[in-house]
C-alpha cells in the first residue's frame, strides 16, 4: 500500500515537473515562464519529496527531504523575485 | 532492461548532450549555463557509480564555484568588450567529426583496457586500504589526500594561491573599476542570507568533519564556504576592497602554513617526512585548509585583493 502511494506521489510531482518544463519552453515571456517554473519547484519538488519520505519510511529521512525542500523554496522564491524585478527593470529602462 | 541500466543510459546520453550544448556556440553566457547543468550531471553520474567523494567535490566545485567563477569572468569580460555578450555561432571545422570519432575511439579503449584489469591486492588501492587504520581514518580518500599522497595535496593548495596571484597580475592592470552590489535594497534577499548563510557554515563543518570516516573533505567544505562568499558579496554584505588586511593574507595561506607544519612536525621528533599524524592533528589541517580554500575561491570571485564587511 505505502508504495503505491508513493509512486503515485512521485508520479504527480513528475507531472508537475513536465509541465513546468514544457511551460518554461512555451510560455511567451519572462513572468509567465516563472510562473510555470515555481509551479514546478514548489508543488513538484513537494510531491517528489513526499513520495520518497512514504518509500524511505523513516522520520529522519523524511526530516532531511523536508529541509531540502523548503531550502528550494526559499531560494526559488528569492530567484524568481529577483529575476522578475530585473526583468521589470529593463523593459522600464527601454520604455523611456 | 533494468530500471538501473535505464538511468544510467539516459544519464550518459545527457552527460554527451550536455557536453555537446557547451562547445557548440550559441554565445559564452550559454554555454556557462549549459557547463553548469554538465557539472550537476557529473555528480549524479559519480552518485551513480557509488562515489559520494568525487560527487560531492563535482557538484560544490565543478558546478557550483566553477560555474560562479566563469559567470563572473563573464561579467567582466562585457564589461571590458561588450561585443562578447553577442550569441555566436562557432565556426565548423572540417576536422570536428574526425577529432571526436578520435576521442571516443582513446576512451573507449582506455575503458576496456580498464574493465579488462585484473584485481590486484598489491595495487596502491589495496595498499591504501590495508594501512588505513594507522592513519585513524575511515574514508579513504581523505587518507589518500592528507596522507599517503599529502605531497599532492599541499601543492595543490599552492597551485591554488599561485591562481589567485595569477588572477590579481591578470586584472590589476585594466582599468574597470571592481563594480561593488548596487546599493539597492532587496527586501528578500536579507531574509534569505540571514536563513542561508548560518546554514551553509554548518554544512561546510558538517562535511569536514564527515570527511574523516565518510563522504566529504576539506575541498568540498572549502567550496561550500566560498559559496557563503559568494552569496554574501552578491548580497553586498561583502565589498571588494583593494588592499588586503594582514588577517586576510594571513588566512590565505594559513592552510599552507598548516600543512607544512604537519609535514615537519614528525621530522622534529625523528620521524620521517609527513609520516602519519593523528585523526585530530588531520582535522585541524583540514579546518585550515578549509578556510583558506573558502577564501580564495571568494577572492578569485571578487577579482580584488581583499574584502571588507559592510554592515548592513
Amino acid at each position: 500500500m505505502a508504495e503505491f502511494i508513493a509512486l503515485a506521489l512521485l508520479l504527480t510531482g513528475g507531472f508537475f515537473f513536465l509541465a513546468g518544463t514544457i511551460g518554461l519552453l512555451r510560455l511567451p515571456d519572462v513572468y509567465c515562464r516563472l510562473h510555470a517554473l515555481t509551479k514546478a519547484d514548489n508543488l513538484g519538488l513537494m510531491l517528489i519529496c513526499l513520495g520518497l519520505s512514504v518509500h524511505g519510511g523513516s522520520v529522519r529521512t523524511a526530516l532531511f527531504l523536508l529541509t531540502i525542500w523548503l531550502l528550494a523554496l526559499m531560494a526559488s522564491t528569492v530567484s524568481a523575485h529577483l529575476i522578475a524585478r530585473h526583468s521589470r527593470a529593463l523593459q522600464r529602462r527601454q520604455g523611456e | 532492461m533494468s530500471a538501473g541500466l535505464l538511468i544510467d543510459l539516459s544519464l550518459v546520453l545527457m552527460l554527451v548532450g550536455l557536453a555537446l550544448q557547451v562547445v557548440r556556440g550559441h554565445g559564452l553566457f550559454r554555454g556557462i549555463v549549459f557547463f553548469v547543468a554538465f557539472g550537476l550531471a557529473m555528480a549524479l553520474a559519480w552518485a551513480r557509480l557509488g562515489v559520494p567523494d568525487l560527487a560531492l567535490a563535482d557538484a560544490a566545485i565543478g558546478a557550483g564555484v566553477t560555474g560562479a567563477l566563469m559567470l563572473a569572468a563573464f561579467r567582466r569580460l562585457v564589461e571590458l568588450d561588450p561585443a562578447q555578450a553577442r550569441p555566436t555561432v562557432a565556426p565548423h571545422s572540417p576536422l570536428a567529426l574526425a577529432i571526436a570519432l578520435l576521442a571516443a575511439l582513446l576512451v573507449a579503449v582506455i575503458g576496456l583496457t580498464t574493465i579488462g584489469l585484473e584485481h590486484d591486492p598489491g595495487r596502491a588501492g589495496g595498499q591504501v586500504l590495508e594501512r588505513l587504520p594507522e592513519t585513524g581514518l575511515g574514508n579513504p580518500v581523505t587518507g589518500v589526500l592528507l596522507v599517503f599522497r599529502g605531497f599532492d595535496t599541499l601543492l595543490e593548495m599552492v597551485v591554488l594561491l599561485a591562481a589567485l596571484l595569477g588572477a590579481r597580475i591578470v586584472t590589476a592592470g585594466d582599468r574597470v573599476p571592481v563594480r561593488a552590489a548596487s546599493g539597492e535594497v532587496l527586501p528578500l534577499v536579507g531574509s534569505l542570507r540571514a536563513i542561508v548563510i548560518p546554514l551553509t557554515l554548518l554544512v561546510a563543518v558538517h562535511l569536514l568533519i564527515q570527511g574523516a570516516d565518510d563522504a566529504g573533505g576539506a575541498f568540498q567544505a572549502g567550496a561550500v564556504l566560498a559559496a557563503a562568499g559568494v552569496l554574501l558579496l552578491l548580497s553586498g554584505r561583502l565589498v571588494p576592497s583593494e588592499r588586503a588586511t594582514g588577517m586576510l593574507r594571513f588566512a590565505l595561506v594559513l592552510g599552507i602554513a598548516a600543512f607544512m607544519l604537519m609535514a615537519w612536525w614528525p621530522i622534529m621528533q625523528g620521524r620521517g617526512l609527513l609520516a602519519p599524524p593523528g585523526k585530530g592533528t588531520i582535522l585541524a589541517v583540514e579546518a585550515a585548509m578549509m578556510l583558506s580554500i573558502g577564501l580564495t575561491l571568494t577572492l578569485l570571485f571578487s577579482g580584488s585583493a581583499g574584502v571588507r564587511a559592510e554592515p548592513s
